[in-house]
């Protein structure tokens, strides 16, 4: 059966046809064989009375030619009788000499003596003839003519008897083929049966698989994905159709899947990218409340600036000139990424402003890797650290205040510390920052507006990890440090990050 | 599950289905053998073997009494002879006579030959060249050729001579004084028994007439028929039935066709209950005019015994060299009494 199971369609169905057609070639073949023995018998049937025909007809030429030469004493009839005796002898050979109970057979034992003692009265007469003995000679030959007509009867009615039987058995062979042809019509019949009921069951055992896959696929085409796979034994054409069917399912299935989570993550990216911009402008609105006009407020700047140049006030040139500029990259880089050296221009021009206000009390100083100038992150993320970490570090400290800021690659990343030597942070204020918790509103008077959570919350959105930034404080009047981890675009080395 | 089962189901209807295409083809082969065996009559090879052929050589082969003999005898040579017993000729078309047959069974070289005796001078040569040949011959009924044959089977004819006289005594209790006897013999019948038969029927007669002491006149008389012309012997019986037709008379009739023809001839002469006809041998036609009551009865012979008795002679003589030249058979007589037994025996 594994073995059926395992052979290809084209095999199977030629297996079923030439099995089928076996069957038929052998049961044709059977009926065949046995109407041609029949016809070989009903050829036999006479074929008894045509031997003793002959033997008749021998026995009248040994008659007739001993007769012949009897009377004209010819060598040629000596020859034909001696010839016609050896011809009657080997017909003798033929006939039955044993006893029993059958009467045809009988009749054949006694021919066979009878032509016997015949023939030796023959020869006898024969002998005579030779031996110019005329009275012995007719003596025999008158025996000799007894017993042949003797024996001419008994072959006679031995023949009729004969005739008789063979017309019973030729009537019963007749009669037997005509069953037989009324059997090898049952026998045909009952082959087509077994053939047609063979072949449907080879055909459903080949195609119901088959039906199976196409009722599946019909399944498919009508968009229910959910079917169970279809199980095919074997290893025919079949089989593997059905294989490949149930593994495109399979893919179809994976795909599908994929798709969907694909779907869902541009939807959780979009949804990301929603906030972000949300909190952009957010920390835009921020701005515009803060300073109502900048265009016009860094204008107006820069017309302060060019004032002070011809008045020759250098110093407040200067100054006007760094404010100028601190509002201007606030309008423009808003919602921009920026160079890290930007970054780094916009935090000098703040503690310039900060340095003006306050009498220069913070001191900065900056250390950055070379070749992480042109890195681009998201802008204003610099300038919030440093001013929390000048207003709630540095202001109202009795010693020198100065932060530090350096910039370098760390384990694939960049890492940023801004350090100040400030009052330093408790770590419960540390977690509320951390975790979002500070009120944007606590924000003082000279802020510039960004809060230190807008720019982790921009910072996490932008990089999509939490991981990007930390806050360390050793203790009250130890300081803070606030240290960026910034993914480094290792793929696009010294050009923008996205 | 429910799929297994029907493909198991299916499985077994192929099954069965091919079993049952198998049977049908092995029957319709069994059959068609068969009915080729029968037709082909292919029990010649299946046929018994003996050790010796006897042949039984009577003129009149198609009686009911040579049936039987021959019955006896076959079965007799099949069950203890190891012989084949057949009718010798019996198929011939040309219907030889008994000389003819003779000869053939000598030519044919026969173990043993069973004759009823036709009392031909040309039947005794025959007979010794049989004996030259070293071929057993055994009479049976009819006796001959005493000197040559091995053995004589049959009815010994004084005695059966006597119990005519006995049923002829009885009928003449009751007929006319003068009534008529006839013997019906064949001129040419050498067979002495046949002289004996007579010779015991008229000793017995007298001797019954002398018994009762009265002087009773016995018209005994025979009347010689040739056996060889059958038209002679119907002749004579007619002459027989038209002469002195007031005349009671007994007609006893020593072969079985006789009593036949004298059952005719009484019927045609409306010679009924005038002439008292009494038998010998038995035939259907014989036993109907017993319970008829037109022939008064006949002598008869048990025919199995007698072929029974022929071919335990031929066989104790080819055994022992010698045999018993006289083997008896037992004689039954047949009358109204006892007719209804053997036409019973003849419906079988």
């Amino acid at each position: 059966m594994k073995k059926w199971e395992s052979l290809s369609i084209r095999v199977k169905l030629t297996s079923a046809f030439l099995f089928t057609l076996l069957i038929l070639f052998f049961i044709n073949l059977f009926l065949y064989l046995n109407v041609n023995s029949m016809l070989e018998r009903i050829n036999e049937v006479y074929q008894s009375n045509s031997s003793l025909n002959e033997l008749s007809e021998t026995l009248e030429r040994v008659q007739s030619s001993m007769e012949e030469y009897l009377s004209v004493k010819n060598t040629d009839t000596l020859e034909a009788y001696y010839q016609s005796c050896q011809e009657l002898n080997g017909q003798l050979q033929d006939l039955n000499d044993e006893i029993c109970g059958n009467e045809m057979l009988m009749m054949e034992r006694n021919i066979r003596r009878m032509t016997g003692e015949y023939l030796e009265v023959a020869d006898e007469a024969m002998q005579a003839k030779r031996g110019r003995n005329i009275e012995r000679y007719g003596q025999k030959y008158e025996e000799a003519s007894v017993k042949f007509r003797n024996i001419s009867d008994w072959i006679y009615s031995l023949n009729n008897l004969q005739f008789e039987v063979n017309t019973e058995s030729y009537l019963g062979l007749v009669e037997a083929l005509r069953t037989f042809e009324n059997f090898s019509l049952v026998i045909l019949v009952l082959a087509g049966i077994a053939n047609g009921f063979l072949i449907y069951v080879l055909a459903r055992n080949i195609t119901g698989p088959l039906t199976a896959l196409a009722q599946t696929a019909d399944r498919v085409s009508g968009g229910c994905l959910e079917v169970e796979d279809v199980r095919v034994r074997g290893r025919d054409e079949v089989a593997t159709v059905a294989g490949a069917f149930n593994q495109m399912m399979e893919s179809i299935r994976v795909n599908l899947e994929k798709t969907r989570e694909n779907m869902e993550k541009e939807a959780a990216m979009k949804e990301k990218q929603l906030m972000m911009e949300s909190h952009l402008k957010d920390a835009q609105l921020k701005y515009l409340q803060a300073q109502i006009n900048p265009h016009f407020l860094f204008n107006t700047l820069n017309a302060g600036a060019q004032l002070a140049m011809m008045e020759g006030a250098d110093r407040t040139c200067l100054f006007v000139e760094n404010m100028a500029d601190f509002f201007r990259y606030n309008v423009k880089k808003i919602n921009q990424e920026a160079t890290l050296q930007e970054e780094l221009e916009l935090v000098d021009s703040y503690l310039y402003i900060m340095n003006v206000r306050f009498s220069g009390e913070i001191h900065f100083k900056s250390q950055v890797e070379e070749g992480l100038l042109k890195v681009k992150v998201p802008s204003m993320i610099l300038q919030p650290i440093v001013e929390n970490a000048a207003t709630y570090g540095i202001r109202g400290i009795d010693w020198e205040g100065w932060i530090v800021l350096t910039a370098a690659r760390e384990d694939g990343k960049i890492r940023i510390s801004i350090r100040d030597n400030g009052t330093g942070m408790s770590q419960e204020k540390i977690r509320e920052v951390m975790e979002g918790r500070t009120r944007e509103t606590d924000l003082s008077r000279n802020s510039t507006g960004i809060g230190l959570g807008n720019v982790i919350s921009r910072l996490r959105l932008y990089y999509n990890t939490e991981n990007v930034l930390e806050i360390r404080s050793e203790g009250e009047n130890k300081g803070t440090e606030v240290l960026l981890y910034l993914p480094y675009p290792e793929a696009e080395e010294g050009e923008s990050h996205v | 599950m429910k799929k297994k089962k029907i493909k198991i189901s299916w499985a077994a209807a192929a099954v069965c289905f091919l079993l049952l295409l198998f049977g049908v083809t092995l029957y319709s082969l069994a059959a068609f053998r068969e009915s080729i065996r029968l037709a082909s009559h292919q029990d010649f090879a299946q046929a018994e073997s003996y050790g010796a052929y006897y042949a039984l050589i009577s003129e009149n082969d198609d009686t009911l009494l040579w049936n039987s003999i021959y019955r006896g005898a076959k079965k007799e040579g099949m069950e203890n002879g190891g012989a084949h017993v057949e009718f010798f000729g019996g198929r011939l078309s040309l219907e030889p006579t008994v000389q003819e047959k003779l000869r053939m069974a000598v030519d044919a070289g026969v173990d043993g030959i069973i004759l009823n005796w036709d009392g031909d001078a040309g039947t005794e040569e025959l007979v010794q060249e049989a004996a030259k040949e070293g071929i057993p011959v055994v009479t049976v009924l009819d006796d001959g050729a005493t000197d040559v044959r091995q053995c004589f089977v049959g009815v010994n004819s004084y005695h059966l001579g006597q119990e005519y006289a006995g049923r002829i005594w009885k009928l003449l209790q009751d007929m006319e004084e003068n009534c008529q006897i006839q013997v019906l013999l064949n001129s040419g019948d050498t067979d002495p028994g046949k002289n004996t038969l007579f010779l015991g029927l008229r000793d017995t007669l007298e001797e019954l007439a002398g018994k009762e002491g009265k002087e009773r006149e016995l018209r005994l008389d025979t009347i010689a028929v040739d056996r060889n012309d059958a038209f002679q012997a119907e002749e004579a019986i007619r002459r027989l039935m038209v002469e002195d037709p007031e005349e009671q008379k007994i007609l006893v009739c020593l072969s079985e066709a006789d009593t036949r023809r004298a059952y005719e001839a009484v019927i045609d002469h409306n010679r009924v209950g005038e002439v008292r006809i009494l038998g010998y041998y038995e035939s259907r036609q014989v036993l109907e005019g017993i319970e008829k009551d037109i022939i008064d009865s006949t002598i008869t012979v048990d025919g199995e015994q007698v072929g029974r008795l022929c071919v335990q002679a031929l066989t104790e003589y080819r055994n022992n060299g010698h045999v018993n030249a006289y083997l008896p058979v037992d004689v039954y007589l047949i009358d109204q009494s006892n007719v209804s037994d053997y036409l019973e025996q003849y419906e079988e």
